[in-house]
């Protein structure tokens, strides 16, 4: 497959995507579960009934928010890997995409127990 | 038994980060006579750090308790209060990122430059958010240890 590039200054973005259908619903799924995860972290650390209810589920709230987090990545994966929403997210793109989630993920949690 | 468990967990951890190298420099070097290795090294990222999941989060729910009570009360309550809490949610994004590798590396990196890509920078993301957690973990270790040494007082 032909890739085009679009060139400014010292960056070279590739403006179609290369990889497969499955990897690019997986690969985005994976971003958004990052940031979900330190979403869930927020709420879950400040809502003392949703703690509870997660700790009900399970045992220790910790497990229950694993379990949920895979189910998202899984589920998400999956459900974008049926369609062709992520084809149009050009490589570039979704290589930022998880650079950005992953930074911004850990840095929310981090920022969050700094803070409370 | 438990330190066995708490052994194995960073242990596990760090032949994750290995493996991440190993998937980094293959898939910078792709080409077909590597295809098999580049799958094998992914693989063994996200089994190591699921294994690393499970020993720890074992440890974490039946052992942990008391060395929390312990941190908590001596000089350095923040190894739990900060470093614990982070490195315990933080983690999952890592297992997300490392069950995403066998995933990616299912194309054939030679001839796709996005899978060879998001391979390296998801391996590369393995590596350093993995060496935040030992990094972390050896505070919180620490932690536990200065706060016995002063015998668990302030």
């Amino acid at each position: 497959m032909t890739t085009e590039t679009a060139s400014s200054g010292l960056r070279v973005e590739r403006t179609e995507s290369t990889l497969d259908r499955v990897s690019s619903a997986f690969a985005t799924s994976a971003a958004v579960t990052i940031l979900f995860n330190a979403v869930l972290t927020i709420v879950k650390d400040s809502s003392e009934p949703l703690t509870a209810f997660m700790a009900k589920l399970t045992g220790p709230h910790w497990i229950t928010h694993g379990v949920i987090v895979l189910a998202v990545f899984l589920i998400l994966g999956w459900i974008l890997a049926r369609s062709d929403a992520t084809r149009t997210i050009s490589d570039t793109r979704l290589v930022e995409l998880l650079v950005a989630s992953t930074v911004l993920g850990g840095g929310v949690i981090a920022t969050w127990f700094l803070l409370v | 038994m438990s330190d066995l468990i708490l052994f194995a967990h960073p242990t596990f951890g760090v032949l994750g980060i290995m493996a991440a190298v190993w998937v980094f420099v293959e898939a910078l070097n792709a080409d077909v006579a590597n295809r098999g290795r580049i799958r094998t090294a992914a693989w063994a990222v996200a089994a190591c750090i699921v294994a690393s999941y499970l020993v720890g989060g074992y440890w974490y729910v039946n052992y942990y308790y008391t060395e929390k009570v312990v941190i908590l009360k001596g000089p350095w309550p923040f190894a739990h209060n900060f470093f614990m809490e982070t490195k315990e949610h933080v983690f999952f994004g890592l297992l997300v990122l490392a069950l995403l590798l066998p995933i990616v590396v299912r194309q054939n990196l030679a001839k796709s430059w996005g899978a060879r890509a998001v391979t390296m920078t998801v391996a590369a993301l393995v590596m350093l958010n993995a060496l935040a957690m030992e990094g972390a973990g050896a505070v919180i270790n620490h932690g536990a240890k200065i706060a016995l040494q002063l015998g668990g007082t302030k």
